[in-house]
């Protein structure tokens, strides 16, 4: 039998949270090549997860509004590959429960993705 | 039906990364069922339980065409994920149930839907995801010139 471990958190990379207000939020981050997710992900050819991109934008928003809670993937779009060395910058327009983030490598384009959330008491 | 190592010859993906256990039920072109046992000490974070029913679909559009190395079997790549909704946290301990059916396949893109379960109870809903495979060389070429040259250059 082959024993197992999970990721316990989705990504160790730190979220640098640059601007956050009532409707714009703003932040940057870099992947974290000691990442133990990256041995497997994939052997000899460590490669960025899409759901750590989804993950980046949801910590963003967490880091504006701590107590809400992700509801809906609502839509992801993936549009170019990102290298480990890349530094993502997200921002996020927020319009009431959902935020629109887009995220961009060097001003070029890099996913879309829209988020649902709930408040942590409902 | 199909156990660790079987998947391990399916899909790239290794521990951590690893996120199917088993597959229980498979219909080719169809549908999968698939389980995964969440270990460690914290819920299962959203994205993850994403990634594992990803992983579910994946052994299901390439149960037939296994790529078990993406130097030389290509990369899994996503491309859309729309409406995939949460219930509630998924805790150490639990097994989910991935349910995937496959509604789409064009060469090597698939469209796929389903949810996930744990007994009765619906943890996440997968309105649409749309995956497909790609050539190592072209998503990081660079990093292959040194991967084939023995190197490691990433």
């Amino acid at each position: 039998m082959t024993s197992r471990t999970s990721p316990e958190c989705a990504t160790t990379a730190r979220i640098e949270l640059t601007r956050a207000s009532d409707d714009e939020i703003v932040a940057r981050v870099r992947p974290d090549r000691a990442d133990p997710v990256f041995a497997g992900h994939y052997p000899g050819f460590p490669l960025l997860p899409g759901v750590h991109i989804v993950e980046y934008v949801h910590r963003a928003v967490l880091a504006a509004a701590p107590t809400v809670v992700l509801a809906e993937l609502v839509y992801c779009r993936f549009l170019r590959a990102i290298d480990l060395d890349d530094e993502l910058v997200i921002k996020v327009r927020r319009d009431g429960e959902l935020c629109h983030g887009t995220v961009t490598v060097s001003d070029a384009p890099a996913a879309e993705v829209v988020l649902r959330y709930r408040n942590g008491g409902d | 039906m199909l156990d660790g190592d079987d998947i391990r010859r399916l899909i790239p993906h290794r521990p951590p990364m690893l996120l199917v256990d088993r597959v229980s039920e498979l219909v080719p072109r169809r549908h999968l069922v698939g389980s995964y046992t969440v270990t460690g000490s914290h819920p299962l974070p959203p994205v993850l339980l994403l990634e594992s029913w990803g992983q579910a679909a994946l052994v299901l559009i390439r149960h037939d065409r296994p790529m078990p190395d993406v130097l030389t079997g290509g990369v899994p790549v996503a491309g859309v994920f729309e409406e995939i909704r949460f219930g509630r946290p998924v805790w150490p301990g639990e097994t989910v149930e991935h349910r995937v059916r496959l509604t789409r396949l064009l060469a090597d893109t698939g469209f796929v839907e389903g949810e996930t379960v744990i007994g009765s109870e619906v943890v996440m809903r997968v309105g649409r995801l749309v995956g497909a495979v790609r050539p190592a060389a072209t998503l990081r070429p660079a990093a292959l010139a040194g991967v084939s040259d023995g190197k490691e250059s990433t």
